[in-house]
């Protein structure tokens, strides 16, 4: 079994979990048996499972391991299955239902966002409103969790439930909301003692490489929390470190600069704790070769993070209808590293050549607010929308005839050979790796130096104004998306795998 | 079913445990149904109802009627403690550390180095700092586990069923002031619901109703008025009621028409229509109290106290010129007096020898000391501190005195008279009067006349004949205090309780 490493699957995703979904649905495809096992708890996982469009065998979570929530039937749970006593009246809301005695609020029942009164979690006050515990119900109806507060409003313990409403697993916090003692009950007849939730996590791994008689694959994919995790094993497995990250901390400089923390510890301090290191492409792996001075203590394999998505491509490039004309589309983060303020500026140039383009971005980050200010600033409103995040992009790639990414510390954008497939060609910042393996200047895209907003706005301008060279640029893009053919990726993951 | 309300019985008991006590003997020898029940939350009941000679079918703890489950009598040793296959024990004192991995992270004590029942388990972060207690009940489980904040403060207290079921949770927390105190009561899961309540009172109102309605026909003894009204009067469900006054209910005994009331009958004087029944003590009191009130329909007197048949011990047996004073240490038994008298009697009769025995509230005993030593009276005067045999005492000394500014019965003085002590006493309110046949079987002296006092303790030693006369008086005068008599002082009460249930049931059947 391969084992691909995270720390949680939530609502909103990075290119991380995105990556690995991609990779797992790969797999499976392939029939090769993997799972995605995360650490954190999360009430909303089986939710978010069936949002990334996964199944629930493809996901493992520590906490449901040990409660032996796994496969547990799925029912709901309202305000009517909490046995609220009579003394008490209802006061129902549609995301909170308080609960009182008179003036006095005795609880807090939050509902589930998008739900008529699922349970998801309830809030419990003293007389004084102090809170002073905390459920959490799993969103397949189950009481999961109790935290209890100190005077000073600090969360001091908590204790998650197994499926039969029996204690399993405690944690007790310092002052910072660190875990400062972890003990797991009545597993296999034994109590267990960890220092912290991280070393619950590794002893977790340990137990999934016992289960495959010490052959497992274990992929870290996040970095530090899931290399910390492997390392903190006393089994030893096959332990692969996956880069999303450049791995120095200089974008234009991977040789003689600095090793990111991303990777340090992991890769640097404890390179015998790994069979190998996966990079997305030939050029960082001779860069991070270089880095060690021309011999790498880890074995490093080359395998891009992108696969061809199934599109029904070949009704689009015959009639092209889908396509809308001069729309283009931003995919992906929205942090300051990805510079989406400078895409909205080159935008409102592209507008006053061509008054009918618009471009829609999705995605999240801590840009969203300025990026937001700026498209007003601009009186862009009629022709950039923010739209948020989507994990479904199918509908968003069939509708655009350009996809422009200005992110610059990427190691492979999935966004590009994802718009490929939909036969979307892309104009892209350049940035040290990545954009170089896929786009091709004038083929199927073009690349800009980053930072250049003018050079960016008569890129799209000129992409967009010859149609006949865009549905070129668009067969081409499609032709080197299946480059990204499942089959072909497949082919490097057996041979790093064995 | 009978209940006398407390808050806990401790090793060291007052009065009114005391009274509560001869009132369970009683009524058990007459198979009247009864319990102490008892508020507070604590570990060592058995210890304590042994102590106390209190059957445990006559004891009701509130915390162990939430816990729901029939509560084993065992003990748990630390040669019981299995100790994990993956930890190592070994021990420094009383204490035990548990090393799991090389590092200690449990550390078990026992109750001392000679008493090895597991009196609590601590569990620490991996710093070491105290995460968890776990306290073991002297009953053989782990009755309630704590849970600290940062600064090592107690901050959630979960009671725990032998079961190992949470079955109340307590939550400390901030008041606006910054004080921090027990502010949530939950019962989880009580009866299919999770209950809340703010405070133990009110959590004992919820008790009394359920206790109530559990079975019919409940009388409560509010033995502790200051401490029960509140939870009494708040009670949805009918029962019978009756307030004990344990002391004089006024401040200014000589003046019981107009005087303040005693604080710690202000609020159940103040709601006299809640109460079924009030009983006094003694006579005196009664007639104060409806001078006052005008309740005689709705009030009894009881004696708090009867008396055991007691083995007779010769006057000349006894040890010659002692005499005790059992009470409590406290401002209103006034022993500083009883030490100035001792010191005129000193002068006459250098032999004479007195016994406080009692503990202190407080530091008034540190002050009575003080004095005694400042007076060289150590060797006269001996602190004996709390005895759970003062009929041993009893039975050694040839004279009792009573200080008291005031009192309720002054059962002391009927346990003395009863095992042929002679009393000198203050003619206070209330009880003296009403159990010391002055001359016979004692003296009444008047309150505060320390000089009187003294010059009685010095006639009666120097007259031995008429002491041992009034050593045979006691014996004899204290009959009138005998179970018997007092269980036939019961018996109007009994018919009222009978008549108020019989009203209810019929007024169910309309």
């Amino acid at each position: 079994m391969i084992y691909f490493v995270n720390q949680y699957l939530l609502e909103l995703n990075t290119s991380i979990e995105h990556t690995e979904v991609k990779r797992i649905n790969l797999f499976k495809q392939m029939k090769i048996p993997a799972k995605i096992v995360t650490r954190d708890f999360n009430t909303m996982m089986a939710e978010n499972i069936k949002s990334l469009g996964l199944d629930n065998d493809q996901v493992l979570n520590m906490y449901d391991y040990f409660r032996d929530t796994i496969n547990i039937p799925v029912r709901v749970t309202k305000n009517c299955d909490l046995d609220i006593s009579k003394e008490y009246d209802i006061n129902p809301g549609a995301n909170i239902s308080r609960v009182v005695k008179g003036a006095q609020l005795i609880m807090n029942i939050h509902h589930v966002p998008g739900t008529f009164g699922h349970t998801y979690f309830i809030e419990y006050f003293d007389y004084l409103g102090n809170l002073v515990k905390k459920r959490d119900y799993d969103s397949r109806g189950f009481m999961a969790r109790d935290q209890f507060f100190a005077a000073d409003g600090l969360l001091i313990y908590e204790r998650h439930y197994d499926k039969n409403g029996d204690v399993k697993i405690e944690n007790y916090f310092d002052d910072q909301a660190i875990v400062i003692r972890t003990i797991l009950y009545d597993y296999k007849d034994e109590t267990y003692y960890f220092e912290n939730e991280m070393e619950l996590a590794s002893f977790f791994l340990d137990e999934l490489n016992r289960q495959n008689d010490l052959k497992a694959t274990f992929i870290g994919d996040r970095p530090t929390i899931s290399y910390d995790m492997i390392m903190g094993m006393q089994t030893r497995g096959k332990n692969i470190l996956y880069m999303p990250n450049p791995h120095t901390i200089d974008d234009n400089d991977g040789v003689y600069a600095d090793m990111s923390g991303l990777y340090a510890n992991a890769i640097y301090q404890h390179p015998n704790q790994w069979n190998s290191i996966i990079v997305a492409t030939a050029k960082q792996k001779n860069d991070l070769t270089k880095w060690y001075g021309g011999k790498s203590p880890i074995p490093i394999e080359v395998i891009s993070p992108s696969v061809q998505v199934e599109s029904e491509q070949d009704t689009i490039l015959d009639k092209n209808t889908a396509h809308q004309e001069n729309k283009v589309i931003y995919t992906g983060k929205l942090d300051a590293k990805n510079n989406v303020v400078e895409l909205v500026e080159a935008f409102d140039k592209v507008v006053t050549i061509l008054p009918n383009a618009t471009l829609d971005i999705y995605g999240y980050g801590t840009e969203y607010d300025a990026i937001k200010t700026k498209i007003d600033e601009l009186k862009l409103s009629n022709s950039v929308r923010l739209l948020g995040y989507h994990s479904d992009l199918t509908s968003a790639y069939q509708s655009a005839e350009l996809l422009v990414y200005t992110g610059n510390v990427d190691v492979e954008p999935l966004c590009l050979i994802e718009a490929m497939s939909y036969s979307v060609p892309c104009v892209a910042y350049n940035s040290l790796y990545g954009i170089q393996d896929i786009i091709k200047d004038g083929e199927n895209g073009f690349v800009v130096d980053k930072h250049r907003i003018d050079e960016l706005a008569s890129t799209i301008i000129k992409t967009l104004e010859n149609k006949k060279r865009l549905h070129k640029m668009s067969q081409n893009a499609y032709h080197t998306a299946k480059t990204y053919a499942p089959e072909n990726m497949i082919q490097k993951w057996q041979q790093v795998l064995n | 079913m009978y209940y006398f309300l407390n808050t806990k019985i401790a090793i060291n008991k007052s009065g009114i445990e005391h009274a509560q006590i001869k009132r369970m003997n009683l009524f058990n020898e007459h198979g009247v149904a009864n319990k102490i029940v008892t508020r507070s939350l604590v570990l060592n009941a058995t210890d304590i109802l042994k102590a106390s000679r209190i059957p445990v079918s006559n004891y009701l703890n509130m915390y162990d009627f939430f816990r729901g489950e029939t509560i084993p009598d065992k003990t748990y040793n630390i040669d019981d403690f299995e100790i994990p296959t993956s930890m190592v024990m070994h021990k420094k004192n009383n204490e035990y550390l548990l090393d799991y991995q090389g590092k200690t992270i449990q550390i078990l004590m026992t109750k001392s180095d000679d008493d090895r029942r597991v009196d609590n388990i601590r569990l620490l972060s991996k710093d070491g700092k105290l995460v968890k207690t776990s306290w073991y009940d002297t009953r053989g489980f782990i009755g309630v586990e704590e849970y600290f904040d940062k600064n090592n403060e107690l901050s959630v207290k979960e009671v725990l069923a032998p079961s190992g079921k949470v079955t109340c949770q307590i939550f400390y927390m901030s008041d606006k002031q910054g004080k921090v105190k027990p502010s949530f009561y939950q019962l989880p899961n009580y009866q299919g619901h999770d209950l809340q309540f703010n405070s133990e009172e009110d959590l004992m109102t919820f008790f009394l109703d359920e206790l109530a309605k559990k079975d019919k026909n409940v009388v409560y003894i509010g033995d502790r008025a200051t401490e029960y009204a509140y939870s009494l009067f708040s009670m949805h469900e009918r029962a019978f009621k009756i307030l004990v006054l344990h002391s004089s209910h006024v401040a200014d005994n000589d003046n019981p028409l107009k005087s303040e009331l005693n604080n710690n009958f202000y609020y159940s004087l103040n709601h006299l229509n809640c109460w079924q029944t009030i009983l006094t003590s003694t006579k005196q009191q009664l007639i104060d109290f409806n001078n006052r009130y005008h309740l005689e329909s709705k009030t009894h007197t009881i004696p708090v106290g009867n008396i055991e048949q007691t083995e007779k011990v010769l006057f000349e047996n006894r040890r010659p010129y002692s005499i005790g004073l059992i009470a409590r240490l406290a401002p209103e038994k006034q022993q500083l007096q009883a030490v100035k008298a001792i010191e005129k009697v000193k002068s006459v009769i250098p032999q004479v020898k007195l016994h406080f025995y009692g503990y202190s509230n407080g530091d008034y005993g540190q002050k009575v000391k003080k004095v005694v030593n400042e007076k060289h009276l150590d060797k006269t005067i001996i602190f004996e501190n709390y005895t759970d045999s003062i009929n041993d005492v009893y039975k050694t000394i040839q004279l009792q005195l009573l200080t008291s500014s005031v009192e309720g019965f002054a059962m002391s003085v009927l346990e003395g008279l009863s095992n042929g002590v002679p009393q000198i006493s203050y003619d206070i309110k209330y009880g003296p009067k009403d159990i010391i046949t002055d001359g016979e079987d004692g003296y009444l002296v008047k309150p505060d006349d320390i000089d009187e006092l003294a010059e009685k303790i010095i006639n009666y030693f120097n007259d031995l004949n008429q002491a041992k006369k009034m050593s045979e008086n006691a014996y004899q005068n204290s009959r009138r205090y005998s179970k018997n008599s007092v269980y036939n002082d019961w018996k109007p009460l009994f018919n009222q309780v009978e008549k108020f249930y019989k009203i209810s049931s019929q007024e169910v059947l309309q």
